[in-house]
């Protein structure tokens, strides 16, 4: 029996989690919208199921705090009094208070925080709002609900006898630990199959007209659409809604807006978008971390906008989207936007760059030194967006799931923090390229053509090689000079790939290219891949070990030289 | 002392909640125990099978117990079934409101085994289908 009330607590645990997670975005709402019974009625049921399955296990702090919270919601919820930013701070609270004592319990700790003072400020304002009601009621009688809402139309009685149509919902709780075995093992299908796919081959070229073989290559291509198919399914499992990690961001903008006496209106699109469950692990710290700097950094106060033309109220955009085999998080605001010259100053006396250096470099660099560990434009790092740890912190932690920001910033008009991570982060489709005597891949994701060209096409000016490609000229590097490998070919014609990573395009030249191939991440211990541009190594189908080129790195590498 | 063999149903739209009170009707005896989130799914399930007994919480989305409980007793195939309603605190209103619509008795959160199995008993001694046997 003990066995089967660990497991209680253990989901109770979960799903209580699930419903605080809930909890913080509908506050907000509320305050946005106003008097919403909708809303209410859910937030005021998240309390209850807490409170009702807490008393079964004995959770006598979860009981009061939440007891006491939905004895407030419900005078809401039946008009008595209308919702106070005093009273959201309240409940809030108390939702803090009840995810504290859930951590604890999760941690099989006794719950011994100290919840008398929620207690009290829930009971001072549920007093204080009564007498204001009282007060009020005595001027004049007002409806609760904003006259503009369209009356909800009743149900008839007889529509709850009829029987919904079948839609069973059949969900199953796994652990993660399995899906990343089956996830490791399709890694390992997936490497099978490209050593299969690349023997049957050149069986199939040797013993042309065989049956047998016929019979090997057809089998070899059905398991290699089954693989993709296997690889996505498992893919799917792993994929989580960005709405776990976004839920959170209305109350913690709300918080710090309020704090710092700005007012700041949140916006999110697309939490619906699916990425794999490390990046909502890991993205989370990234963008809260994203969304102070636009708050305290970014959005002016009042005065300031109003002085400038600006609405008072500040606005910040989340935006997620899929864009091909990308997932992009845009986060934007409408403030003041990076001074450059503060940043190139900053830099200086910091002694992150010299004074020369600043002069030659482009805007774009400029703004990216903010990355660099160390920088913090305000001398004294606010609480807020300080905390002792800069915006080099985001740039490493993208770079954990391979992605990478970009900025983009307009002074007055404001900035926007772009990250973009692959789609998944085990298995990629990558180009094989061969340089000198060692072959490369080199994710398809950042690659948008391959061009065959003459040599004596790519001119140079000043001192930079260019190509023109569709009209548009771009810049040319030799893979063989960035890593300083020979290369044995001087042929008259170059292959050449055009890379785009953000918002640069430019080409690169290898001594030939070998073909596309699926190839699983493994990343290599003990080295810094933000030194040599390498993002992990692989086993190819041909059963050799091939270092991973990260287009990313390498770029800002050469572009920082240049 | 119960019939252990009829179908209970345990609505709630809190699977802890739903796991707790199967757990206990298990302790007391009960073998067959099935589960739905709301009023609208427990409908469906009715329909679908032979219950002999309903446990359903009150404050549920999409349908609430009340509801459920309205529907149960004007459908002539289902009115007859043993309804125990689970709620939070005994609101007096709430439950005048719940026993004018026919529902067999309450239980209010949280509660024991034992108390369960006494609210039980009380419906059983106006229901019979929910008693055992001639031993029981």
């Amino acid at each position: 029996m003990a066995n089967e009330m660990d497991e209680i607590i253990n989901e109770f645990i979960i799903e209580a989690e699930e419903i605080l997670e809930k909890l913080d975005p509908l506050f907000v709402q509320l305050e946005q919208k106003g008097h919403d019974i909708e809303i209410v009625n859910e937030i005021f049921r998240g309390m209850h199921t807490l409170k009702g399955a807490a008393g079964f296990l004995g959770f006598q702090s979860i009981v009061d705090v939440a007891h006491k919270a939905e004895t407030i919601l419900k005078k809401i919820r039946e008009g008595e009094f209308t919702l106070t930013s005093k009273i959201t701070d309240a409940i809030l609270k108390a939702t803090d208070t009840i995810r504290i004592l859930i951590s604890q319990i999760k941690a099989k700790e006794e719950t011994t925080e100290d919840i008398s003072p929620v207690l009290n400020l829930l009971d001072n304002v549920l007093i204080e709002a009564l007498k204001k009601k009282e007060d009020f009621e005595q001027e004049e009688k007002l409806p609760p609900v904003k006259p503009e809402e369209e009356p909800k139309p009743t149900k008839p009685e007889e529509v709850v006898t009829q029987i919904p149509k079948e839609k069973e919902v059949s969900t199953l709780r796994v652990d993660v630990e399995r899906i990343d075995k089956v996830m490791d093992l399709a890694g390992e299908i997936v490497l099978a199959r490209n050593r299969l796919l690349n023997l049957a081959h050149k069986l199939e070229a040797k013993y042309t007209g065989d049956d047998h073989i016929e019979g090997l290559v057809e089998t070899v291509s059905f398991l290699d659409r089954v693989t993709s198919d296997l690889q996505l399914a498992v893919m799917r499992m792993r994929m989580q809604p960005l709405q776990k990690v976004f839920g959170k961001f209305p109350r913690m903008v709300r918080d710090l807006a309020k704090t710092l006496g700005k007012d700041v209106d949140l916006e999110i699109y697309g939490e619906d978008t699916e990425v794999d469950k490390s990046v909502i692990e890991h993205i989370g710290d990234p963008l809260v971390h994203i969304i102070r700097n636009s708050i305290d950094h970014g959005v002016e106060f009042p005065e300031e906008r109003i002085s400038k033309g600006k609405p008072p109220k500040g606005k910040i955009i989340i935006n997620a989207y899929q864009k091909g085999t990308q997932i992009v998080i845009d986060v934007s605001d409408d403030g003041k936007g990076i001074d450059i010259e503060a940043v190139k100053a900053k830099a200086i006396t910091k002694g992150l760059i010299t004074l020369e250096e600043a002069e030659k470099m482009s805007e774009d660099s400029i703004i990216n030194l903010i990355f660099l560990p160390g920088f913090s434009t305000k001398d004294i790092s606010t609480e807020l967006s300080g905390r002792g740890v800069g915006m080099d912190v985001v740039k490493s932690n993208v770079a954990k799931l391979n992605g990478y920001v970009e900025i983009f910033t307009e002074k007055d008009k404001g900035t926007t923090f772009r990250i973009s991570l692959p789609l998944t982060l085990a298995i990629i489709q990558a180009m094989m390229v061969q340089v000198g005597e060692e072959i490369y891949a080199i994710p398809q994701s950042m690659i948008e053509e391959t061009l065959r060209v003459y040599t004596k096409e790519i001119k140079e000016v000043v001192g930079q090689r260019v190509l023109t490609v569709r009209e548009k000229v771009l810049p040319v590097f030799i893979l063989n000079e960035i890593l300083g490998v020979s290369s044995n070919l001087d042929s008259e014609k170059k292959y050449i790939l055009v890379a785009s990573v953000g918002e640069r395009r430019f080409c690169i030249s290898v001594d030939a290219v070998l073909g596309q191939e699926e190839i699983v991440i493994k990343t290599i211990n003990g080295i810094n891949s933000e030194e040599c541009g390498i993002m992990g190594a692989t086993i190819t189908g041909d059963g050799k070990v091939v270092l991973i080129l990260d287009l990313a790195i390498i770029s800002r590498k050469i572009y920082a030289i240049k | 002392m119960f019939n252990y063999k009829i179908k209970v149903l345990v609505i709630d739209d809190f699977p802890t909640m739903r796991r707790i009170i199967k757990n206990l009707l298990k302790q007391i005896g009960f073998e067959n125990i099935d589960e739905a989130e709301n009023g609208e799914d427990a409908l469906r399930k009715l329909h679908s099978s032979d219950y002999g007994l309903i446990v359903s919480d009150w404050n549920m989305p999409v349908m609430d117990g009340l509801q459920l409980l309205k529907a149960v007793r004007t459908d002539p195939k289902l009115k007859e079934i043993p309804f125990l309603m689970v709620t939070a605190e005994a609101e007096k209103e709430k439950v005048i409101e719940a026993i004018k619509s026919g529902v067999d008795n309450y239980i209010v959160k949280p509660f024991t085994g034992e108390v369960l199995k006494e609210k039980l008993e009380k419906i059983a001694q106006k229901k019979p289908s929910l008693k055992g046997g001639s031993h029981g």
